[in-house]
């Protein structure tokens, strides 16, 4: 029985007073037991549920601090610290991790340490240094394995030893850098004691072990030095007797294979009571630097000598400018510096001495030459770099900078290339000198050909006039004249030209109206269009003015050119010539006259246009190329075929671009060619062209077309038939040349003008003292006095300034204008007098009067 | 030494040992606090011993021969062949404290072969700290001081104490036992287990509880106690409080709740709970307990021959162990064997020397026992 049930029943039975337990007290009793069994049961229960609780959260509290007090000690640590799980996979980590590391968490979380590391740690390898692999940074790994909730996991400490390498490696290479030393160095230290035996040797590894430690070891110093000579053997002893320290003793040991130069220094070493212990110092094998030595100075005299070998002048400066290299070829060049010129020598005193003993003849004032030889900024960029010696001698000096920052100089005797050039540009000059002269002489050559030309076309042309002819004779005078009008064009071409290439060819602008150019075209273009079936047609533009300043020899010179070209070219069809006008390009319009200024006060700058149309064989494209240029024509064939001397496009083209135009030429092989000239002008007046005389200009087309030169003249001498017998006589001629009299009389009498003759310039003058002339007609070169001479004594002594005197010169060549106007004659014709010209001139001033 | 013991219970004496006694110097009695007032346990004793000092107090159990019970009067005659004992006593005012009290209460005793004072002391207007302070200051080191609180069963309410007297409240009872040939021997054994976690006395007055880790203390009470809560101050016997200053782990007391102050939610000690000490839950296991009784009588120096043993336990112990509390009076039989006889109360606080420093301190939740012999 229970022991508490025993004394419940002992009680229960007190209770009742006998034997007989009171059976109520008793399961009362009972009853409370089990109540107190289960209250303590509860009790103990929620105490125990309590305290669990109680304990869990200050458990989980005290994890959490923990936690916390752990992740402060990570992040501050220095190490890099990463959680590792059984497979070595990466958990968790610190900041200094993912900085050591360079990647974020998640990211490492996706890594294995192979990736990571070069040589993974392992639990075999827990400890080592690797890099990181990413970033070759050392580290130092340490893994250590924990045991959480029964779970292998490690950790892993990342230490960061790129200093403590760079700290090992830096003494590594310290280390290696002595051993480097000593050993190519060939350095060695070596102590002997008191009798001067070697008794150590250290770092001792000849270079070629030419030489073994044994050899040394042990033996004094006069056995290793006895192949010493004996002077240096004996200061040795000395030294080593009076205990000397002593420095860069050279002397031969024996080696293996034939001896070997050491140099060797030493310094006495004593105990601390004074007492000599021998000596310590150290020892080089100095063998190779000896034969590096020679070989250096060989090389350093085979370079002496190739530079002193050769020809030209060859200097080094250093980079402080000291000469440290020259050879004597520069002496000999500048023989003036030849005592300055030393090495260590300052690359500026050589300039200043060239300069003070005048060596040099300079191309500049010697302070501005000074200043850019001596400057190096400048030195490399001279640019004349050839001078003359006060001796006679060209020296070119070519200097360039060296890598190390001289100057190398380089300098060669040039005198006989210079001769050369020298030779060269004089034969140039002159041979253009001859070419101008031939220039000249073609000019005068001319000149000397038109006086007789002009008598056989004067003459040639009288007799025509003639009606006493037989159809044979009129024939052959017809020819004569046609050919000697022929020659006489090939002639001015050949002048022009000549004029053009000496350079003496110059626009003359003088005041004329669009219908002398007209008129000299029809006069011209028509004898040469024959009975051929051809239209010829002007087309003058609407606004076109009427009068103009310019140079219309010129502008007929071309317009002749190219209307004869059209004619020479065509069989049929139609050669039309179109005028137009526009006003010149503005930025030209000034500078493109010759006259910057208008000639007239309400003169305008235009272009004025001109074209040549015909419907003749064309020109190919291959042909146009050399269409202008000077001997050619178009086919090599045409001369023969069609005659001409070939310079009459070169010449159109050439004026006109001295008109500041242009010569253009637009054509197709068959259907014909347009040419057209295009000339700067000074337009004269406002009116225009058709406003002025539109009925003449039709009239005048109209005319031009079947208008035959002698029907020109017939027309043109009977007006003045008719003026000439009121009004006599008219003119007076002067002229020396008795054929010049007679072509000149003639035609003056064909066309009805009375004259009187003078044969120089002192008959003329009394003439005109005594008998009043409306007009002179001048030669220039005549005996007793020239037409100059005489033109000035009209207008100065004799008073008569307004008289017109026009001179008639063979001197076709530039020049003789201008005199004759500075004399102060009027006008101008030349020889052979072209009669159109002389009847167009004479119209012009006589009716002026 | 002789000993006679009775007991009255179901309104009848029945004497359980005699050894012949004839004249005791002293009667020591145990009832419960019904019987102090509604019987007259000195009257009843006073017939039967008139020459005697006759002693006693109210309690929440009595012990006597080595059973407990309740509700009786325990009485024990003891007649000393070679010593004597005296009495004093004292009434607590409200302007004596309790180590006044203690020291005017010793005052009444003679110093002279003084061995052992044996205290009977009010359960529930003491401080039994205090107390015991004011009476080690005018006794020798050498004099023992053990006894006990008086008790209220588990209601906490009014407690009596009785010098040759009817028992009565706010009263202070001392015995002095003199004589060069008594052996006395205490011992003073818990078995409580700590349990939960250490909290800090984070406020206190005295003996009263504010706060433990700045919470309410009351609060963490009723907390563990759940339905036993509504059976404070009583229930709070059943997790007693070991306190201890901080990091002194071998001077660790036990106080048990006296009252609760639902409006300061605050708990009274039968002891001082000083601020900054640590403080620890503690809770009983049946086992545990009874081997704690069964320490403190092994630890008794026990001689041949008769002796007393005078068993103080704590009220908390046998609320907790129910009718299960008489094992524990049993192990200290047995151990002790059939020369010695038993008795004792449970106790509101128990006094006996500290086991580790010998001086005198309040105990709670222990068992203390004291014997008493004569060489």
């Amino acid at each position: 029985m229970h022991k508490l049930l025993q004394r419940q029943l002992a009680k229960a039975k007190r209770r009742s007073g006998t034997d007989q337990p009171d059976m109520d007290y008793l399961l009362q009793l009972i009853s409370d037991s089990y109540e107190e069994a289960d209250k303590e049961h509860r009790l103990a229960n929620r105490a125990a549920k309590l305290m669990e609780e109680e304990l869990l959260a200050l458990h989980s509290e005290h994890i959490h601090q923990a936690r916390q007090y752990f992740e402060t000690v990570l992040s501050r640590v220095g190490d890099g610290v990463l959680f590792l799980d059984s497979n070595q996979r990466i958990q968790n980590g610190n900041k200094q991790a993912e900085i050591l590391l360079d990647q974020p968490l998640e990211q490492l979380q996706k890594l294995s340490l192979e990736q990571l590391f070069a040589d993974p740690p392992n639990r075999n390898h827990h400890q080592l240094e690797t890099q990181i692999q990413h970033n070759h940074c050392p580290v130092e790994l340490l893994l250590s394995q924990l045991t959480h909730e029964g779970q292998q996991e490690s950790l892993l400490i990342i230490r960061d030893i790129s200093e403590r390498v760079a700290a090992q490696d830096k003494l590594r290479q310290s280390k290696s850098m002595f051993r480097d030393f000593a050993e190519s160095s060939s350095d060695w230290f070596w102590e002997t004691d008191a009798k001067h035996r070697m008794i150590s040797l250290t770092g001792f590894t000849p270079v070629l072990k030419r030489i073994n430690r044994e050899d040394i070891i042990g033996r004094s110093r006069m056995e290793l030095m006895k192949n010493a000579p004996p002077e240096v053997f004996e200061q040795h002893i000395d030294d080593l007797n009076a205990h000397r320290p002593f420095r860069d003793l050279e002397y031969e040991l024996e080696g293996n294979s034939g001896p070997i130069l050491v140099s060797v220094s030493g310094k006495p070493r004593f105990d601390a009571e004074g007492n000599f212990l021998g000596y310590r110092g150290t020892a080089r094998d100095i063998t190779e630097l000896r034969k590096t030595d020679e070989y250096l100075a060989q090389i350093e005299n085979r370079l002496r000598t190739a530079i002193g070998s050769i020809n030209e002048g060859i200097a080094l400066f250093d980079k402080d400018d000291h000469l440290v290299l020259f050879n004597d070829r520069t002496k000999e060049l500048y023989p003036q510096l030849a005592d300055k010129i030393q090495l260590g020598v300052s690359y500026s005193e050589l300039a200043h001495t060239l300069v003070a003993r005048k060596a040099l003849q300079l191309p500049t004032d010697t302070d501005t030459w000074l200043k850019y030889q001596i400057s190096k900024e400048t030195r490399y960029t001279v640019r004349i770099n050839t001078a003359e010696t006060t001796d006679g001698r060209f020296i070119r000096a070519l200097e360039y900078p060296t890598p190390e920052g001289g100057t190398v100089g380089i300098y060669s005797d040039v005198t006989d290339t210079q001769k050369l050039q020298e030779q060269l540009r004089s034969e140039k000059e002159r041979a253009e000198f001859a070419n101008q002269a031939k220039s000249e002489f073609l000019a005068n050559m001319s000149h000397e050909i038109r006086t007789p030309m002009n008598a056989i076309i004067g003459l040639s042309h009288l007799a025509l006039l003639s009606t006493e002819l037989s159809p044979e004779q009129r024939e052959y005078l017809d020819k004569i004249h046609y050919s000697s009008k022929q020659l006489l064009g090939i002639l001015n071409d050949i002048l022009d030209f000549s004029k053009i290439e000496a350079g003496k060819l110059a626009i003359e602008p003088q005041h004329f109206e669009l219908s002398d150019l007209i008129t000299h075209t029809n006069t011209l273009l028509t004898p040469l269009l024959d009975n051929r079936p051809i239209e010829h047609q002007w087309q003058i533009m609407p606004d076109t003015p009427t009068e103009f300043f310019g140079d219309l020899m010129r502008i007929n010179q071309i317009l002749s050119n190219l209307g004869s070209n059209a004619a020479k070219f065509t069989q049929k069809g139609q050669i039309k010539i179109s005028i137009s006008c526009r006003p010149a390009a503005s930025q030209n319009t000034e500078a493109g006259l010759n006259q910057s200024t208008p000639p007239y006060p309400k003169a305008r700058a235009i272009d004025l246009i001109i074209a040549v149309q015909d419907t003749g064989i064309g020109i190919s494209d291959e042909q146009k190329c050399r269409l202008f240029t000077a001997f050619t024509q178009a086919d090599a064939s045409i001369t023969r075929q069609f005659g001409g001397t070939g310079l009459g496009l070169a010449i159109s083209k050439q004026l006109c671009e001295m008109m500041q135009g242009e010569l253009s030429v637009s054509s197709e092989v068959g259907q014909g060619s347009c040419f057209t000239a295009q000339l700067r002008l000074w337009a004269h007046s406002d009116q225009t062209y058709s406003s002025k005389t539109n009925a003449n200009t039709q009239s005048h087309a109209l005319a031009s077309q079947r208008l035959i030169p002698d029907t020109a003249l017939k027309a043109t001498s009977t007006e003045t038939d008719n003026r000439s017998e009121t009004n006599q006589p008219v003119i007076l001629l002067v002229e020396d040349n008795s054929i010049n009299q007679i072509v000149a009389g003639r035609f003056l009498n064909k066309i009805g003008i009375r004259f009187e003759l003078a044969e120089d310039g002192e008959q003329a003058i009394e003439k005109i003292k005594h008998q009043h002339f409306r007009l002179v007609l001048m030669d220039l070169q005549m005996p007793v006095m020239d037409g100059l001479t005489a033109t000035h004594k009209i207008r100065e002594e004799l008073g008569l300034l307004d008289l017109p005197i026009i001179a008639m010169t063979a001197n076709a060549m530039e020049g003789d204008k201008e005199r004759c106007l500075e004399a102060g004659m009027s006008d101008y014709l030349s020889k052979p007098i072209d009669f159109t010209n002389l009847k167009e001139k004479l119209e012009r001033w006589l009716s002026n009067n | 030494m002789k000993i006679r013991q009775q007991i009255f219970e179901h309104d009848r004496w029945t004497t359980l040992t005699d050894d012949g006694v004839t004249q005791p110097q002293l009667v020591l009695f145990f009832t419960s606090a019904e019987i102090c007032r509604s019987q007259t346990p000195f009257h009843q004793l006073q017939q039967q011993f008139p020459e005697s000092h006759i002693a006693g107090l109210s309690t929440g159990g009595e012990i006597l021969a080595d059973e407990v019970f309740d509700d009786t009067i325990a009485a024990t005659a003891i007649e000393l062949e070679k010593s004597h004992v005296r009495t004093a006593q004292i009434r607590l005012t409200n302007n004596l404290t309790s180590s006044d009290a203690g020291r005017r209460l010793i005052q009444q005793l003679p110093i002279e072969g003084l061995r052992l004072v044996w205290l009977l002391s009010d359960g529930l207007k003491i401080n039994g700290s205090e107390l015991i302070r004011g009476c080690r200051e005018l006794l020798p080191g050498k004099v023992m001081i053990t006894g006990g609180l008086a008790g209220d069963g588990p209601d906490f309410n009014t407690t009596y104490t009785g010098c040759d007297a009817e028992p009565e409240t706010e009263q202070l009872v001392a015995i002095g036992f003199y004589g060069e040939h008594l052996q006395i021997s205490s011992s003073s054994f818990g078995g409580w287990d700590h349990f939960g976690p250490m909290r800090t006395v984070t406020r206190s007055a005295g003996n009263v509880l504010y706060e433990l880790d700045g919470q309410p203390a009351l609060a963490l009470y009723k907390h563990y106690l759940g339905d036993e809560a509504e059976n404070l101050p009583g229930s709070g016997l059943l997790f007693p409080l070991s306190i201890r200053p901080s990091h002194q782990e071998e001077s660790a007391v036990v106080r048990t709740i006296l009252a609760v102050d639902e409006t300061s939610n605050s708990l009274t000690f039968a002891g001082n709970v000083p601020e900054g000490y640590s403080a620890q839950l503690m809770r009983g296991n049946f086992d545990r307990l009874i081997e704690g009784a069964a320490n403190a009588a092994e630890h008794l120096k026990q001689q041949q021959g008769r002796g007393l043993a005078l068993l103080v336990s704590c009220i908390g112990r046998k609320l907790l162990m129910g009718q299960r509390i008489n094992d524990e009076v049993e192990v200290v039989a047995d151990i002790l064997g059939p020369d010695i006889a038993l008795t004792g109360f449970y106790s509101y606080g128990e006094i006996a020397p500290d086991g580790y420093t010998g001086q005198c301190e309040l105990h709670n939740q222990t068992m203390t026992i004291t014997l008493l012999q004569e060489d």
